[in-house]
């Protein structure tokens, strides 16, 4: 499935861009700006379903690559060398259905983030996804790269959360699994699978949801420990004690960056009623000690803000790692970087601010390891751009799984056009 | 009376000293009296008996098993407890039946990460009481959860009453082993919360046996609430009751669990297992909220007057544990008691969006007119996932038919509605009929190009779930083709 | 495959009231609630296979095969699977029918049919059971028992190991003192002596007459024990069942008693059932449906009327539900209850309290490797609760459990609640 021999570079992009244009209509093809310019040589926006079905029966016939776009950050960050054919949802972001009082949402892949959770406000829901960027991240990126963030502790993840999903595949067949109801066993789980596939197997058009409401109250209390070790214990400790919306931990440098002290910081967040609010103060109180801060009403939601959006140095090396809970201590003390981590989660990110030439792929390699001894796994989500060709940026699951993996790939992409060659083992 | 109609055998004597070398001999099963009581599940409707019934207890055994059967070419069912009520267990056109009855040691208790490994065979209700004393339980709780195992719940993807709130089986495996049909052994996914590559953990889950025979789990565990409450509220019939579910549910909190019982089913309840359920009421709910014990007097209260603004004429709370567990007892073993009204029942398993559920209710008492048939509403009503049950009695082939095509009727319904054929049984050998209502023949070829990723050659549980074009299935009918 | 639409099923054979067996739906709820499925995890040893195959025996499609058989005998009879019915599945009587049918169409080896021949001429008869022990009784006198047990293999050894000390003098096992009622109208309560408890147990007897008593009750006494029936309810003879079930009725009701118990909860399950037995009987239907009614249980009876004064016994208990105390009867409480009552007592549970020890009236002698595993298992789970006395009401259980943990070298007594209450009866 190497992407060798397909079509990408030069003058092929002019003939390219016309014969888009062509078959799926005039001004739905214009070159890349800024990041894209990492993920594709051609940015398609179709508007229909049927347009996306053109593009991908085109891109088949003439062995072109395509992914879709999504938000282009993603992409451009664990792409190696462009794919030739960019399919940008700008121009489907239609909320197909949402009803208030079953609580799902259906959305066009193009939707933001953002946008859905404005409308979805106005009925005190959301849809709890909490990735950084709402306004920039779309509802096709968001699955497809399995976007989450601090709420996960809380309110799952993508895959927890959606309940129905379409997608051009091969052919340019327009697959539906799933429904708009919460619950459904309905034939197979296709939702799982396009859920993290970083488009290898199809362009994602719509998806369903579950919303859910927006809590009566947010606080959020923050609380600065001088060592490691300590906010983990801490953490812990309240992990057990409450059932928090997330449970944050930043070490000194994020900390610095979001304008707390140069310190370790815990940022755990709670919500609820009247009276469930007072218990958790209570015991936050009781564990944290009088330290603590809690941030409360827009001053809360601010912060949340700022730690839900932190930016991650732009020439860094930067990973996510997934272990066993209470292992992360121990792996993100040993990886030597700085972190936010989701306690309880076992999921944090960490990362170097600059790499020296050449050892990129030896501090993937060592992290890579602490995580495995810790029953986990990592994946980098960004590297310099000159180190990128150096780096394996998915973790290899068994081999086992690894041979299943290839057969779906093979059975949903038998071209080898949909975003080839960047993920899991060079899928 | 018809016996199984594959009528040349496809198993020797070869086969079954094979597999009584990995086994054991006591752990197959080849004689027919022995055998005819794995002919069905808990979908009674259909038998079919297996020609050899294997008990392994190990991984490795299992992958010995399916290594002999793939070299002959021969198909076979996974079956756990046998409680699945789509006939998902139902060997249709597969010789061999791998029970995993046997599997059912609990590998690992990890408290501090919240996990716990366990093998396929372990009963669903075991997983929790193996860490209740921890302050831990395992979200998922089926009906059948004194029985059921956690193989079968993947198979199925089960839910439960409180999945409303924590999710069904699919939200709390993190990792499984799976014995593939050539008898391979994969690890898929583990104890961390993200996945290298694709989400398979995802796809094998709910894949109603179709992938293979998961011999191994990782599962999450969660913390028991600090508190609950559980409210018993009457109303004057099923209409009000539905409508104050989506009052409750929109009022901004999920609730632990939200079930409705009718009055057909609340008599049957009450004669069976005298919990106080007041038998003069139209419906009940039983509501239940969990968390910190500070916040749930309101809530349970909030809960109290939506449902008195929408018709319910009284309201209690559980005062006690012990009567909380009555309550859920009674309606946990609601499908049995139903077992007292008629000779035989069969239930649906559709699913509508929330607030459709006061049309749903509508439509399933005009099937029940139309049909001549009594049926009875017990189900997770927070969830808009619906059971009606459809009594009947074996012994008139007239009924029969018109049970099953009641519930036909009902499911068509459903979809009409935006809803879907099962929110938790799965669609097994009952439903696969009706999966073109739902879905489109792309879909269909798609899903199958994921089974195939798994079991080109269709030896895990062959017949079920994706209907053949063609060739299979005739919708109306009772007496379906199906190949054997 | 078979199909509904089929020809509708009927009955062929007289197995069991073929109504009944329409009671089960096969939902399985009841699996893990029977010891043999517990022990061999398949369908056939569980009670809904065994329905199942006795509905395809009533409809022919199955046949009275030598599988068929030795599944119905490896059946208990524990009734752990009426409690965990839904549906009201009456297992009790269907297995008994079902036995029935067994003995009359199906032959067994003749080893076999000696052994239960055996059985049921001796045991219901405590003259000739006490003369069958009359040896063992001298040999146990002159310090020789270990000699005849191991002069002994198979199934007799097994036997001799089941039975308890008969000479010595256990725990509380002095004749108990007549303490006469205070109150004439207090009710007037007549135990049944049993054949087998008579002859192995007496004290439990005794001791059951002496707490109610002291609780207050009139006892009277019958003048000489009819065996109640239960060895042959259990084994498919009915004939001789009902002919006790008669002499039973016929003396106790001119007792005048208003109540009725037994040291041995498989006896008064048995009373408890002539009502049942007899109902076609154009004499005593209404005698018997009457003395049913009056079947109690020690401990209830004792609550009923204020537990008596113990003494302070500083111990460790765990107590065991005999299967026809807890399912046939449904007594799970009050022994707890009342042994929770006495001063310094501690009563630790262990799991699966509920479930069969094996014992099973003369199971234990006609399936001695099933029994034995249920043994193990049952000793295993109260060596886990450490405890130092196991407290159960019916002598069988206690023979069966003793010699487990006999073999064990466990030093936790077994002791009859009668016993064991009767030990903590202060003055």
């Amino acid at each position: 499935m190497s992407s060798g021999h397909m079509a990408g570079v030069g003058t092929d992009r002019e003939h390219l861009l016309r014969e888009i244009e062509r078959l799926i209509g005039a001004g739905r093809a214009r070159e890349p700006m800024s990041l894209e310019t990492a993920a594709c040589e051609i940015v398609v926006e179709p508007e229909t379903v049927e347009e996306i079905a053109e593009a991908v029966r085109k891109c088949e016939t003439d062995k072109i690559t395509l992914a879709p776009l999504g938000s282009a950050r993603t992409l451009s960050q664990i792409r190696k060398t462009p794919v030739a054919l960019g399919v940008s949802l700008a121009r489907m972001r239609r909320v197909i259905a949402y009803e208030p009082d079953d609580m799902t949402i259906v959305l066009e892949a193009g939707s933001t983030l953002g946008e859905v959770n404005r409308l979805a406000a106005q009925h005190r829901q959301r849809l709890p996804v909490d990735p950084r960027e709402p306004e920039r991240t779309t509802i096709g990126a968001m699955v497809g790269a399995a976007h989450a963030g601090p709420a996960r502790l809380s309110e799952g993840t993508v895959r927890d959360l959606l309940i129905g999903v379409g997608f051009v595949g091969h052919g340019g067949r327009l697959a539906r699994a799933g429904g708009r109801v919460v619950k459904n066993v309905a034939g197979y789980d296709l939702m799982k699978v396009m859920t993290g596939s970083f488009g290898t197997l199809g362009i994602a058009v719509e998806a369903a949801f579950k919303v859910r409401p927006i809590p009566e109250d947010y606080t959020l209390a923050v609380r600065k420990f001088g060592r490691h070790n300590e906010v983990f214990e801490a953490a812990a400790a309240l992990n057990t004690a409450l059932s928090l919306v997330h449970l944050e931990m930043l070490s000194p440098g994020p900390s610095a960056a979001l304008g707390y002290d140069y310190d370790w910081v815990l940022m755990a967040g709670f919500a609820g009623n009247r009276a469930e609010m007072d218990y958790q103060s209570a015991k936050i109180h009781e564990v944290l000690g009088s330290e603590a801060r809690l941030l409360k009403g827009a001053d809360a939601d601010a912060a949340f803000a700022s730690l839900r959006d932190m930016e991650f140095p732009a020439e860094g090396l930067v990973a996510q790692i997934a272990v066993r809970p209470v292992e992360l201590l121990r792996c993100v003390r040993d990886c030597s970087g700085e972190y936010r981590a989701h306690a309880g989660s076992g999921v944090a990110q960490i990362w170097l601010e600059e790499v020296g030439e050449g050892t990129a792929q030896q501090t993937v390699s060592r992290w890579r390891e602490l995580a495995h001894v810790c029953g986990g796994n990592l994946r980098v989500l960004q590297a310099p751009e000159t180190m990128r060709g150096e780096i394996e940026f998915f973790d290899r699951p068994s081999a086992g799984a690894f041979g299943l993996m290839k057969r779906l790939k093979q059975a949903f992409d038998p071209a080898g056009i949909f975003n080839p060659g960047c993920f899991v083992g060079g899928l | 009376m018809s016996r199984d109609q594959s009528s040349e055998r496809r198993t020797g004597r070869a086969l079954l000293a094979e597999i009584a070398a990995i086994v054991g001999g006591d752990g197959v099963v080849f004689r027919e009296t022995e055998l005819k009581t794995y002919e069905c599940d808990g979908w009674t409707m259909e038998r079919s008996t297996p020609e050899i019934l294997v008990m392994p207890r190990t991984a490795t055994q299992v992958s010995g098993v399916l290594k002999a059967l793939y070299r002959r070419g021969i198909a076979f069912v996974a079956r756990g407890a046998g409680t699945g009520l789509s006939g998902g267990a139902l060997p249709v056109g597969a010789p061999v039946m791998v029970c995993t009855s046997r599997m059912n040691r609990i590998l690992a208790i990890d408290p501090a990460n919240r996990r716990i490994d366990v093998q396929s065979g372990v009963v669903n209700l075991h997983v929790t009481n193996a860490v209740k004393s921890r302050g831990f339980f395992y979200a998922p709780d089926p009906s059948s959860q004194v029985a059921c195992t956690i193989g079968g719940n993947i198979a199925e993807n089960s839910g439960g009453p409180h999945t409303l709130k924590y999710g069904v089986t699919t939200n709390h495996v993190l990792g499984l082993e799976l014995v593939l049909p050539d008898g391979e052994i994969v690890q898929l996914g583990g104890a961390a919360e993200e996945r290298c590559g694709y989400d398979l953990v995802g796809a094998v889950v709910g894949a109603e046996g179709t992938a293979g025979v998961v011999t191994r789990a990782t599962l999450g565990l969660l913390r028991e609430p600090e508190s609950r409450r559980t409210i018993l509220a009457a109303f004057p019939d099923a209409d009000s009751a539905t409508r104050a579910v989506s009052a409750i549910i929109a009022s901004g909190v999920i609730p632990g669990a939200i079930e409705m019982m009718d009055r057909l089913i609340i008599r049957a309840v009450e004669d069976a297992f005298h919990v106080g359920l007041p038998t003069d009421a139209g419906a009940v709910l039983i509501v239940e909220f969990d968390g910190y014990a500070a916040g749930l007097d309101e809530r349970a209260g909030a809960a109290v007057e939506i449902a008195r603004q929408h018709g319910a004429t009284d309201s209690r709370l559980a005062r006690s544990e012990a009567e909380r567990a009555l309550l859920w007892k009674a309606r946990k073993r609601a499908f049995g008691a139903v077992g007292r009204l008629a000779p035989n029942y069969v239930t649906q398993d559709g699913v509508v969006p929330r607030t459709h559920l006061p049309k749903i209710l509508r439509e399933i008492s005009a099937v029940s007119e139309r049909y001549g048939l009594a049926i009875g509403n017990v189900f997770h009503a927070g969830d808009g996932n619906i059971h009606p049950i459809i009594l009947y009695d074996e012994r008139d082939p007239g009924q029969v038919q018109r049970a099953l095509d009641a519930g036909r009727e009902i499911l068509r319904a459903c979809v009409a509605m935006g809803g879907s054929l099962t929110g938790e049984h799965g669609i097994g050998a009952e439903k696969m009929g009706e999966m073109p209502l739902l879905f489109s023949p792309d879909d269909l070829l798609v899903m199958a190009e994921l089974r195939h990723v798994f079991d080109p050659d269709e030896r895990a549980n062959p017949n079920k779930v994706i209907p053949k074009p063609g060739a299979c299935v005739e919708v109306a009918a009772p007496r379906r083709q199906v190949p054997v | 495959m078979e199909q509904p639409g089929g020809s509708p099923p009927h009955p062929a054979r007289d197995v069991a009231d073929y109504e009944l067996l329409f009671d089960c739906v096969h939902c399985g709820l009841c699996l893990e609630a029977c010891p043999t499925y517990k022990v061999t995890r398949a369908e056939m040893d569980s009670p809904r296979g065994r329905v199942y195959l006795m509905k395809a025996l009533a409809e022919g499609r199955a046949e009275l095969d030598d599988d068929a058989a030795r599944h119905f005998d490896l059946c208990l009879g524990c009734r752990g699977c009426e409690t965990a019915c839904p549906s009201g599945v009456r297992y009790g009587r269907l297995i008994e029918d079902t036995r029935a049918f067994v003995e009359a169409n199906y032959r067994r080896s003749r080893g076999e049919r000696m052994v239960r021949r055996a059985l049921g001429m001796i045991f219901p008869y405590p003259r000739r059971l006490r003369a069958m022990l009359a040896p063992l009784r001298l040999a146990e006198r002159l310090r020789m028992r270990g000699l005849i047990r191991l002069a002994l293999s198979g199934r007799p050894r097994e036997w001799i190991e089941l039975l308890p000390p008969l000479a010595a003098t256990p725990i509380a096992r002095k004749s108990a003192a007549r303490a006469e009622a205070l109150d004439p109208d207090a009710p007037a309560v007549v135990v049944h002596h049993g054949c087998v408890t008579q002859v192995l147990a007496n004290s439990e007897n005794e001791n059951s007459e002496r707490i109610l008593a002291a609780a207050g009750y009139r006892v009277t006494r019958l003048r000489g024990t009819v065996c109640c029936g239960a060895l042959d309810l259990h084994s498919g003879n009915l004939k001789r069942a009902r002919k006790f079930a008669r002499e039973n009725v016929r003396q106790i009701m001119q007792s005048g008693a208003d109540a009725l118990v037994s040291a041995a909860s498989g006896c008064s399950t048995a009373i408890a059932e002539y009502g049942e037995l007899l109902k076609d009987d154009p004499e005593l239907a209404g005698p018997a449906r009457a003395l049913s009614a009056k079947v109690r249980e020690l401990s209830g009876l004792v609550l009923e009327r204020g537990a008596p004064k113990f003494r302070e016994m500083r111990c460790t208990v765990t107590y065991h539900d005999a299967c026809h105390l807890v399912h046939g009867l449904g007594v799970r409480e009050a022994p707890r209850t009342l042994l929770k009552s006495i001063p310094g007592l501690r009563l630790i549970e262990m799991p699966e309290s509920d479930m069969c020890c094996g014992s099973a009236g003369s199971y234990n002698l006609t399936e001695p490797a099933m029994a034995r595993q249920l043994a193990r298992r049952k000793a295993e789970r109260i060596l886990a609760t450490k405890a130092q006395y196991v407290v159960l009401a019916n002598p069988g259980c206690e023979f069966q459990i003793a010699a487990e943990l006999r073999r064990r070298g466990s030093r936790a007594k077994v002791v009859h609640l009668a016993d064991f209450l009767a030990m903590a009866l202060a003055d």
